[in-house]
C-alpha cells in the first residue's frame, strides 16, 4: 500500500508528465476548457497510454528496429480512435469540444514517451509506466479544466456557482490556458526547488 | 566536373544494392508493418459496426429535437426523398399527429461564413414556414441570427424568401446587421427547405392525376 502510495506520489508529483516533463501541451491546453471535457478526455488518455503500453510491450520483440516508431504510432492511433468512436455513441455532446483535440493525443509527445517506456519492458511495467504519465496528465488536467471552468465561466459541470458578471472569460480561452499553466509550472517548480533544498539541508 | 555530377546523380537515383540478408530484414519489416496496421484496421472496422448504429442516432437526435420544437405532432418520421434535386437540404421528415400530416420539417444546412449551418424548417400544409430553427453553426459574431426577432421575420412566408437590408416588397427579411453571411445562409436554407415541400406537394398531385 504504501509502495502504491509512493509511486502516486512520484507519478503526479515529481515526475509529472505536464508540469515537470512538459509533454502533451497542445490537447491539456485545448481540452481543459470544461470540466467535464477535462474529466473525460484526461481519462481517454490514462485508458490510451494504459492500454498501448500493453500492446506495445507484447509486440516490442517482434518489431524490427526500423520500424519501430511508426508501429507505435499506429497502434496509439488505433487506441485513439476506439476512444473516439466510443465517445461519438455513447457521449454525442462532447464531439464538438474535443474536436480535433483528442486525435492529437497520438501525436503528443505522451504517446511516444509511453511507447518508449513500455518497449523492451515487463507487460506490467509497461502499464504501470503508461499508468503514472497518464496520472499525471490526469491530475493536471482535472485541475486546470476546474478553475478554468470556475473562474472562467462561472459553472462547474454546466451549474452555475459563480454570477456571470464576475467570470473571468480570458481564462476560457486557448492563451489565457497558456498563462494560467505557465503559472502552474511556476509555482510547481518553486514549490519542488524549495522542498529540494529542505532535503539537502535535512 | 560534368563527369562527377553525373556520378552523384546516378548514385542519387539508383537504389543502393542491399545484399540478400538486408533484402530479407526488408521484407520482414514491411510485412510485420502490413501486419500491424491490417489487424488495426480490421478490429477497428469492427468496433465501428458495433457502433454504428448509436453514432447514427446522436446525429440525428438534435434535428428531431429542433423538429419537434418547430412543429409539435406526435411523430416525425424520415421521408422518402430525393435530397439531390434541391439545394442545401439533408433530410425531410414528416409531421403526423394520428394518421393527418400537419407538415414537414426540413433538416437544411447551408455555408455559413467559416464552417458549416444546420437548420431545421418546419412547414406546415399549405407551404408556409410555421418556424425556423438554428441547430448548430460556428461560434462568431454570426450568432446573432439566433434571435427570435430575425428568425421570425420567416414565418408565413411561401414560395422563394430575399434576404436584403432593407424591406421593398414581400418575400423579403431584414438582414442582421453585422451577420450578413450568417443571414443569407438561413435564407437559403428556407428557400431549400421551401423548394422542397413544394416539389413534395407537386409529386402528390402528380399520382393523384394519374392515379
Amino acid at each position: 500500500m504504501k509502495k502504491l502510495l509512493g509511486y502516486i506520489k512520484q507519478s503526479v508529483v515529481d515526475k509529472n508528465s505536464a508540469l515537470v516533463l512538459l509533454l502533451g501541451l497542445c490537447p491539456l491546453l485545448m481540452m481543459s476548457s470544461s470540466l467535464l471535457t477535462g474529466l473525460v478526455s484526461g481519462a481517454a488518455a490514462m485508458i490510451v497510454l494504459v492500454l498501448s503500453g500493453v500492446v506495445i510491450s507484447l509486440l516490442g520483440r517482434v518489431i524490427p528496429n526500423g520500424i519501430k516508431d511508426v508501429s507505435y504510432m499506429v497502434i496509439t492511433a488505433f487506441f485513439v480512435a476506439i476512444c473516439e468512436l466510443l465517445l461519438f455513441a455513447f457521449l454525442p455532446s462532447l464531439r464538438t469540444a474535443l474536436g480535433i483535440y483528442l486525435p492529437l493525443i497520438t501525436v503528443s509527445g505522451l504517446a511516444f514517451a509511453a511507447a518508449e517506456r513500455a518497449d523492451n519492458a515487463t507487460v506490467g511495467a509497461a502499464a504501470l509506466g503508461g499508468l503514472s504519465l497518464g496520472l499525471g496528465y490526469f491530475a493536471v488536467i482535472f485541475i486546470m479544466s476546474f478553475i478554468r471552468e470556475l473562474f472562467g465561466n462561472g459553472t462547474l459541470f454546466g451549474f452555475r456557482i459563480i454570477p456571470e458578471e464576475y467570470a473571468i472569460r480570458l481564462i476560457t480561452t486557448p492563451f489565457g490556458a497558456l498563462f494560467l499553466f505557465g503559472i502552474f509550472v511556476a509555482v510547481f517548480r518553486a514549490v519542488a526547488l524549495r522542498a529540494e533544498k529542505g532535503e539537502v539541508e535535512k | 566536373m560534368k563527369a562527377k555530377i553525373q556520378e552523384k546523380l546516378k548514385a542519387a537515383f539508383t537504389l543502393p544494392s542491399l545484399s540478400a540478408e538486408q533484402k530479407k530484414e526488408l521484407l520482414r519489416s514491411s510485412l510485420i508493418l502490413l501486419a500491424i496496421c491490417a489487424s488495426c484496421a480490421l478490429l477497428l472496422s469492427g468496433v465501428y459496426s458495433l457502433v454504428e448504429g448509436f453514432i447514427e442516432d446522436n446525429r440525428e437526435a438534435p434535428i428531431l429535437a429542433a423538429a419537434a420544437r418547430t412543429l409539435p405532432a406526435d411523430s416525425h418520421i424520415r421521408a422518402d426523398f430525393d435530397t439531390d434535386e434541391v439545394n442545401n437540404v439533408s433530410a425531410v421528415y414528416e409531421a403526423r399527429t394520428g394518421d393527418e400530416l400537419i407538415g414537414h420539417c426540413v433538416h437544411a444546412t447551408a455555408e455559413d461564413y467559416d464552417g458549416e449551418m444546420t437548420v431545421v424548417v418546419a412547414v406546415d400544409k399549405e407551404g408556409a414556414v410555421v418556424a425556423v430553427e438554428v441547430v448548430s453553426m460556428p461560434e462568431g459574431v454570426g450568432t446573432k441570427v439566433r434571435d427570435t426577432s430575425f428568425l421570425s421575420q420567416f414565418v408565413s412566408k411561401t414560395g422563394k424568401v430575399e434576404c436584403v437590408g432593407e424591406i421593398t416588397d414581400e418575400g423579403q427579411v431584414v438582414a442582421v446587421s453585422g451577420a450578413t453571411a450568417s443571414s443569407d445562409a438561413v435564407t437559403e436554407c428556407v428557400n431549400g427547405a421551401l423548394a422542397a415541400v413544394s416539389q413534395i406537394y407537386a409529386e402528390k398531385a402528380k399520382e393523384a392525376a394519374v392515379g
